[in-house]
């Protein structure tokens, strides 16, 4: 009942014509970043941030969020049509999806993508409304201990993820962790590693940093191939899948949900990690394993609706504990503070509207995307053709205005640009960026439950595992390593991630 | 759909050249005007704001530099020059020309400064006031479990259980950190401080018992004690609260001489004209007459000041002094 | 049986210096020092009171220790070179990128925009002056009607 209560009312507050305006532009704008390559939600993000001061926190967050999962959205039909996933965490639909549309079968794959994605957005919401307002009453309990847990769970969960070496990965996570160090140091207001550069006491900013990895470093790989890039786009042949084809995907879809919903919670888990992941399941439970990569329905619906469950439920610890799982969320959360809104346990009573906005936006913006997607899908496709010589100066400059007026210095395009370097010299080194990125959100975070964990506790170590719910965290992060190391699981992972390049 | 159907290339290029078209417009609407008007301001403004965006003084900034914007025509451009309490951005302020064209607005513990950071410029020569915008009191909260109704019962209970009563700080020279230092202080009694970088999770903290006590604002806490969470003992300054009306002054619940207030001004770096503080004073003021302000303040909890000069220089002399005598011990 | 010891040697230093996990582990140690240097003179504190050098030079042990162990792997395995380094697009993205952070704030969106499509655009092969002029004069246009224009961020479109 109260569940139906609080839907209501953010149905009420997205059904304005304002916020549905600014969903509509959002999933819009979000689609059409995810169909260019190399333009990402974080790009889109951190460009409109500035823009976000002059609305309510309502808009604004609604607006994002569309651009997130639009963003998603767009990724996969790229990843279908032209093999070229325009968000990482469509690479898993490159697999079966384009497969599937070299064989004559593009609209079925496109259509199998978005019902999945829209299914999931229903079932995720739903998931979200009931799910939030108790894990935000869980958040209550939360003390420095089991914040400090709950950040070591999400580093280790994404350095599972990371392809490769467990090694390098919890190499470029300590890394990240000690960049995010630099700065003023809390408790002294003491500069740690700034080098007397002023604009270093406030830390490296993350959209720089992101960008100047995941954007610029990109762009140098991309660049690397001077022979042309060319696209083979496939033809869309009838969009509906048959009525077989809707009872083979029916299972993998609820499974692919259920996964992304449960890992999007997870701090470091998010969209990618659940694609993969739920690639993985189908193609271990499948009765012929073999199907897969050769244009498996299954291979498009699975990580199609784990991706879209995964994004949104990523919005939980956004909103709930005030915990980024990613640089796209860690965006949001300087969205919120901007509006003067503080994310933690304390949002869905103080910020109802806010809270069940998001939740209705988000719903309204997966039927957007249904109704929007499908006949333009044409239109997305011109558009992938726009020759990457002129692509890429655009994202170039798109990054270095967005990086710069977020931040409005100058200080953070050359961070950027170091950055960028950074990016390709790590591509070269096959060391995966994902959980660096995360050790630099968490860092600081981390670093101050950890000095109030100690300091109430009277420096008794002990408090991280005398405490239940942190205790817990910890054997759920070290299960989770040790499975990582294990030879058995080591296999399955290595074959669920080498495709990622 | 005839575009379509052009090449790849020829696709790309019409693009561009179809939007610079229509960017050409907007482009000379949006020139600079030549500088024939002489009067005050004839380029954009720099507010430099020595926090990170997000803040309440960033967003009081933002507000104040929109209305002007709209108001001058002349873009107010709002920087956030973070770190070191602050004294990383008043540094910047302190060295900027004192055209008119560069502001900053600041928080109260610019008057801090001096005791607590290293820094190259004199608070009292080095700045000129303009206005003081707005302050409030904060309020004292405690945990429920400490069994304490009253600032006397606290400060008897800090005394019989010494190193045990901790306080919750956003970090040094914060508001915080101020108002428990201070209370330290008159009272005597000793507190171990706990930082933490947004205040927010330091009063779930004391709502939880992990943290005896917090100084913060009453729309930070106030809810909890309404839901019979959290204690209120009474607030910092002298005169009601308007977040917390029913809260005595601390200063006549058994700590005499108690009295902290913080507050947001703009200030310059000194030698700016004074017909040009003069008009900047009036700006703001009428800045903060705007609903989208006044709803600031309201969700804020501060009470509008809007001074004069004059009255923005006596305050941060005789914090001053007052901090002299209580930080630099 | 001496030239092939050579080789071997001389192989050894190629394989160590082109390996990716030695460049790696080279890279988190050489991290970890920085971090080290720069945050051992901070008060380390102890777990009561932890001060501002514990976590820091905790991590930066920790990154020097996995940078060893990262390392030292190679010389159990094959080698695995790292792939061939396009040092145009590496040098001149960056510069485009440095030649904005430059630009923007002396001389405003438009002419930065300009400037750093024009560098941008040598990042690759093949790309007329033609294109390339209609290319950047398009996107400084383009960035002043969206930035400028449609979302209004505080950027100054030219100034001199």
């Amino acid at each position: 009942m109260e569940l139906i209560n609080n839907l209501s009312l953010g149905f009420s507050t997205v059904l304005t014509g304002q916020n549905l305006l600014f969903s509509f532009f959002g999933v819009l704008l979000g689609t059409l970043i995810g169909v260019l390559p190399g333009l990402g939600p974080l790009v889109a993000i951190a460009v409109l941030l500035p823009f976000t001061f002059g609305l309510d926190p309502v808009s604004s967050m609604i607006m994002l969020a569309g651009i997130f999962y639009g963003a998603q959205y767009g990724g996969s039909t790229t990843a279908i049509l032209i093999n070229l996933p325009g968000e990482a965490s469509s690479i898993v639909t490159t697999l079966d999806g384009h497969e599937m549309a070299k064989r004559g079968h593009a609209g079925k794959a496109l259509a199998t993508a978005a019902i999945g994605s829209f299914f999931a957005g229903c079932v995720a919401t739903v998931l979200i409304g009931v799910f939030a307002p108790p894990l935000a009453e869980l958040a209550f309990q939360f003390g420095p201990a089991e914040y400090f847990s709950l950040m070591v769970c999400g580093l280790i969960v994404s350095v599972v993820l990371a392809n490769g070496s467990v090694l390098k990965a919890i190499g470029m996570m300590v890394f990240g962790l000690l960049l995010g160090l630099i700065g003023t140091d809390e408790m002294t207001g003491l500069q740690r590693m700034t080098l007397d550069i002023p604009e270093l006491s406030d830390g490296l900013s993350v959209a720089a940093i992101a960008m100047g990895i995941f954007g610029l470093g990109e762009i140098m790989r991309n660049l690397e191939d001077t022979t042309k890039r060319e696209f083979s786009v496939s033809k869309i042949t009838s969009l509906m899948p048959t009525r077989h084809d809707l009872k083979l995907i029916f299972a993998p879809m609820v499974r692919g949900t259920f996964l992304g919903s449960f890992l999007g919670v997870l701090p470091g888990g998010g969209a990618l990690l659940a694609s993969f992941s739920a690639y993985a399941l189908e193609k271990k439970i499948a009765r012929d394993p073999s199907a897969f990569g050769e244009g498996a329905i299954q291979g498009v619906a699975a990580p199609e609706s784990a991706n879209n469950a995964g994004a949104q439920t990523s919005f939980i610890p956004m909103l709930t504990l005030g915990i980024p799982s990613n640089p796209v969320m860690a965006l949001m959360i300087s969205a919120l503070i901007i509006q003067g809104i503080e994310p933690g346990p304390a949002v869905i009573t103080d910020h109802p509207e806010l809270f069940w906005g998001i939740i209705a936006s988000m719903w309204i913006g997966n039927l957007m995307l249904l109704v929007l997607n499908l006949p333009l899908v044409g239109l997305w496709v011109k558009l992938v053709s726009i020759p990457y010589k002129f692509l890429f100066p655009i994202v170039i400059v798109f990054a270095c205005v967005g990086v710069f007026s977020v931040n409005n210095t100058a200080f953070a395009v050359l961070t950027m640009a170091a950055f960028g370097v950074l990016g390709y010299v790590l591509k070269k080194l096959e060391c995966e960026a994902a959980p660096m990125i995360l050790g630099f959100i968490l860092g600081p975070m981390m670093e101050g439950h950890m000095q109030r964990a100690l300091l109430i506790s009277g420096g008794e170590v002990s408090v991280f595992v005398r405490e239940p719910i942190s205790a817990g965290l910890l054997i759920v992060a070290a299960i989770a390593l040790v499975a990582a190391v294990l030879p058995s699981v080591r296999k399955t992972r290595t074959i669920a991630l080498v495709d990622e390049d | 759909m005839t575009f379509l159907k052009l090449s790849r290339r020829a696709f790309g290029a019409l693009t561009f050249s179809g939007l610079a078209i229509g960017a050409v417009g907007l482009s000379l609407a949006a020139m600079p005007t030549p500088a024939a008007a002489q009067s005050y301001p004839e380029k954009p403004i720099n507010i430099i704001v020595p926090t990170g965006p997000g803040s309440l003084v960033d967003i009081l900034a933002r507000l104040v530099g929109d209305g002007m914007t709209e108001n001058w025509g002349q873009q107010v451009i709002v920087k956030n020059i973070g770190g070191a309490g602050g004294s990383i951005g008043a540094a910047k302020i302190a060295e900027a020309e004192a055209d008119g064209y560069t502001l900053g607005f600041v928080p109260a513990n610019l008057t801090t400064h001096p005791y607590l950071y290293k820094i190259k410029y004199d608070v009292q020569a080095d700045f000129d006031p303009v206005i003081r915008v707005a302050g409030a009191s904060m309020v004292h909260y405690v945990n429920n479990d400490l069994g304490v109704s009253s600032v006397q019962e606290f400060i008897d209970y800090a005394k019989a259980n010494p190193g045990k009563v901790t306080f919750a700080t956003a970090g040094l020279g914060s508001a915080a950190n101020l108002a428990s230092e201070l209370f330290q202080t008159k009272t005597g009694v000793s507190m171990k401080a706990v930082p933490y970088k947004k205040l927010n999770l330091g009063v779930l903290d004391v709502v939880a018992g992990r943290v005896s006590t917090v100084f913060v604002s009453a729309a930070q806490g106030m809810q909890f004690v309404r839901d019979g969470k959290l204690t209120a003992l009474g607030i910092t300054g002298l005169t009601p609260n308007p977040g917390a009306p029913e809260l005595k002054p601390i200063a006549e619940l058994g700590v005499p001489g108690y009295e902290f207030k913080s507050w947001f001004g703009f200030i310059t770096p000194s030698g700016v004209p004074s017909d040009i503080i003069a008009k900047l004073n009036a700006e703001v003021v009428r800045q903060t007459k705007t609903e989208a302000f006044q709803q600031a303040l309201a969700k804020a909890g501060l009470e509008l000041i809007a001074g004069t000069p004059e009255e923005f220089a006596d305050v941060i002399d005789a914090e001053l002094a007052n901090w002299k005598g209580i930080l630099s011990k | 049986m001496q030239t092939l010891t050579l080789t071997n040697t001389g192989g050894l230093a190629v394989k160590l210096l082109t390996d990716k996990d030695f460049g790696s582990g080279l890279l988190f140690a050489l991290a970890g020092i920085m971090g080290l240097v720069l945050t051992s003179s901070f008060e380390f504190g102890s777990t009561a009171e932890p001060g501002p050098g514990f976590f820091p030079v905790i991590l930066s042990t920790l990154l020097i220790l996995i940078g060893i162990a990262v390392g030292l792997g190679v010389l159990l395995r094959d080698a695995d070179p790292i792939s061939a380094i396009a040092i145009r697009p590496f040098l001149l993205i960056t510069c485009a990128v440095i030649v904005f952070a430059v630009c923007i704030e002396p001389f405003g969106l438009m002419p930065s925009v300009f400037v750093t499509a024009i560098v941008a655009s040598f990042a690759r092969a093949n790309y007329g002056w033609v294109h390339r002029i209609l290319a950047a004069t398009g996107l400084a246009f383009f960035s002043a009607l969206l930035f400028i224009g449609a979302l209004k961020l505080p950027v100054a479109l030219w100034s001199f």
